[in-house]
């Protein structure tokens, strides 16, 4: 705990300087701009960043892919207040009372509002990630074959689960057609080429950052210029800095809110959308007041910015601990960590324990840059919503063909962003999800490589899957999450509540 | 995508997926077992494929099996339907958008030098969204003036970042 504080000071005293300020604060600001105009996510914010940024030192380019990632998961809270349109996916709980707010006249206030959840559930993030971060790299020592094949497996399914919650099904298919791609080009073991002939382009494989630029990027390029034309609300902004009294009155649904999206984040691949409607929906089914609801509540509006914000600290937690993201954007981010020669993983506290409190520091800095630029400069911001989407599109395509080039300078990868655009595109147009198959791709490599060893180490026995307590608990864990969603799993778990209930109450009556 | 007509497309997709996991399980069995080498038996390259490849078919069976039960084969396509698809704006706007994205990404970069094609692209791009039919075309000089001037600013201000900022060599 005091070697944690210890690198957390010295951390802290390093990014301290005039020239890391500045990148937090242009970045962060960036990070707004990409948020709040609809089309451009974080994920496509922070894949665009990564190229950009993949010949400056490490420790500057994480904390600024930190920021962008930081400030686009709070940007995307502007649209979803002026026009009803969430700027990412993160921000469509925000919309449900952030809009009607602002049709009441009131949209300065729930930019406030907004902007202080946001700092607070980043700050409550944070914290959590301080903590838990070491306790489960530490724990994830133990983890042999077995059980990261199991961990490989449980990411796909739970992440398939929660993001295709009206059809967990096609959310399982991306996760397994993720896996599947990661299998394309050489393996580790033997160097053998798979499913690409040798020589070819394609047995280097599929690289992450092109096809995760085509399935966010492209595909969401295609989907809004396909929508009809959104319009802005013509709003007086009044006063923007909330008061503080209004704050602490909803402390504890932030604090709750903070903590459900820190533990939200940190499921594998699950991300801020998800964070932020559970938060919200918690958050209703406590409040005294769930009729306003809908209908413009500040405490609905400061729970789902709060839950999506304290998401992006939560989804840090397994990248640095696991070396498995826990959304979309920091899967990118793990990716540029690669990049940058930072190995995240289960070594983590023993290679490199100070990058963990680096990364707290990054988070730290980021919320504080969000703070100090949302409640600022919000008339001048609102301007940016006003450009029109043709005008914008071309230039971002620009720059999802430039991002897929840049790393490798391969005209291949433009193909494979291409590519993966368009079936990102038509997937989703079915309900089939992104974020399974990214994670898939991320997955793909430390499925194959421990399924394998796991059948040499057993000589092709199952038993060693199923008889270690992680690795069992873990198995467990998959199947509840798979019959979870099934009629008949949740009516015999029902009647086992009410039959354990009776129960109690007989003994409590004898 | 209407809700009513995802039988259909899951219908499709389904017979999609088994056929592709049963393509990826039979590749996966004739790939090399390194007997020659006397490699371990459960380290061949095919047997993690495979084993997605059963996953995948089996995942698409229970996908066509739920169709089925909604009918999703009954596609019942009618040639008005097929023109309402093709006359509605959200349908235009999405042809043009890939005829652009695509024409630029798979055939200017690398036939045509970087700047030009991107300026190329992103002023077509305005034009063919904000033209209007039936208003004279030198009536619209100021919409392809400012057309010009953004496609000619964001298309070398990219080219100069990367180029010379970040010294990516530029296809």
């Amino acid at each position: 705990m005091l070697e944690g504080l210890q690198y957390f000071g010295q951390s802290f005293i390093e990014f301290m300087r005039p020239m890391t300020i500045f990148n937090a604060l242009w970045a962060t600001q960036l990070g707004i701009i990409v948020g709040m105009l609809p089309g451009l996510t974080a994920t496509m914010g922070v894949a665009l960043m990564t190229t950009l940024t993949f010949k400056m030192p490490a420790s500057d380019a994480v904390l600024i892919l930190m920021c962008m990632y930081v400030g686009a998961i709070y940007g995307g809270s502007r649209s979803a207040i002026l026009l009803n349109i969430p700027g990412t996916p993160a921000n469509a709980a925000t919309a449900v009372d952030g809009h009607p707010l602002a049709k009441q006249g009131r949209a300065g206030r729930a930019i406030g509002i907004a902007t202080t959840g946001s700092f607070i559930g980043t700050f409550v993030g944070m914290i959590l990630l301080a903590l838990f971060t070491p306790l489960i790299g530490n724990f994830a020592l133990e983890f042999k074959s077995y059980e990261f094949f199991w961990l490989a497996i449980f990411g796909i399914v739970i992440c398939g689960n929660l993001t295709a919650p009206k059809d967990p099904l096609k959310g399982w298919i991306a996760g397994f057609l993720g896996l599947f791609v990661a299998t394309i080009g050489m393996e580790g073991i033997h160097a053998h080429i798979r499913f690409a002939k040798p020589g070819s382009q394609m047995s280097g494989g599929i690289a992450l950052l092109p096809a995760m630029v085509g399935a966010f990027g492209f595909a969401e390029i295609i989907g809004v210029m396909k929508q009809s034309a959104y319009e802005v609300v013509n709003t007086k902004i009044e006063r923007v800095i909330p008061k503080f009294s209004e704050i602490w009155k909803y402390k504890w649904t932030i604090l709750r809110s903070g903590i459900l999206g820190t533990f939200i984040g940190a499921i594998p691949g699950v991300g801020e959308d998800i964070a932020a409607w559970v938060s919200y929906d918690i958050t209703k089914r406590s409040s005294k007041h769930p009729e306003e609801f809908g209908n413009g509540s500040i405490e609905g509006l400061i729970s789902a910015e709060a839950g999506n914000n304290a998401c992006v600290a939560g989804a840090m937690i397994p990248v640095l601990s696991l070396a498995i993201p826990g959304s979309a954007p920091a899967a990118v981010l793990l990716a540029a960590m690669f990049i940058h020669g930072v190995r995240p993983g289960p070594l983590i506290m023993i290679e490199s324990p100070k990058f963990v409190y680096e990364v707290v520091v990054m988070v730290l800095l980021a919320s504080a840059a969000m703070l100090i630029l949302g409640l600022s400069m919000v008339r001048w911001l609102v301007k940016v919503l006003m450009v029109p989407r043709q005008k914008l599109m071309p230039i971002v395509f620009t720059l999802c063909v430039v991002g897929a080039f840049a790393i490798q300078g391969r005209t291949f990868d433009i193909g494979v962003m291409v590519v993966f655009g368009l079936i990102g595109f038509f997937l989703r147009e079915m309900d089939y999800p992104m974020a399974p198959l990214i994670l898939g791709i991320i997955l793909g490599d430390l499925l194959d490589k421990n399924l394998r060893r796991s059948l040499i180490l057993s000589d092709g026995g199952l038993a060693p899957f199923f008889n270690q307590p992680i690795g069992l608990v873990l198995f467990i864990a998959t199947l509840l999450v798979i019959f979870s969603k099934m009629k008949w799993f949740r009516s015999l778990m029902f009647s086992l509540r009410q039959g354990i209930v009776s129960l109690f109450k007989r003994k409590k009556a004898g | 995508m209407k809700e009513s007509n995802m039988p259909k497309a899951d219908f499709l997709m389904s017979v999609i997926f088994m056929v592709f996991g049963t393509t990826i399980f039979l590749i996966s069995l004739h790939m090399p077992r390194f007997e020659e080498f006397d490699a371990n038996p459960y380290s061949v390259p095919g047997i993690v494929p495979g084993f997605l490849g059963v996953v995948i078919a089996a995942l698409g069976l229970v996908l066509f099996i739920r169709s089925i039960i909604k009918k999703g084969y009954r596609w019942g396509l009618t040639a008005g339907g097929v023109k309402d698809w093709f006359r509605d704006d959200g349908t235009h706007r999405l042809f043009i958008t890939l005829a652009f994205c695509l024409v630029y990404s798979l055939v200017f970069i690398g036939w045509l030098p970087y700047p030009i094609g991107t300026v190329l692209f992103i002023f077509g791009f305005i034009v063919a969204f904000e033209y209007q039919k039936g208003i004279p075309f030198r009536k619209q000089g100021k919409m392809f003036l400012f057309a010009g001037i953004i496609s000619v600013v964001s298309g070398l201000s990219i080219w100069a970042v990367f180029r010379f900022l970040f010294l990516v060599n530029l296809p």
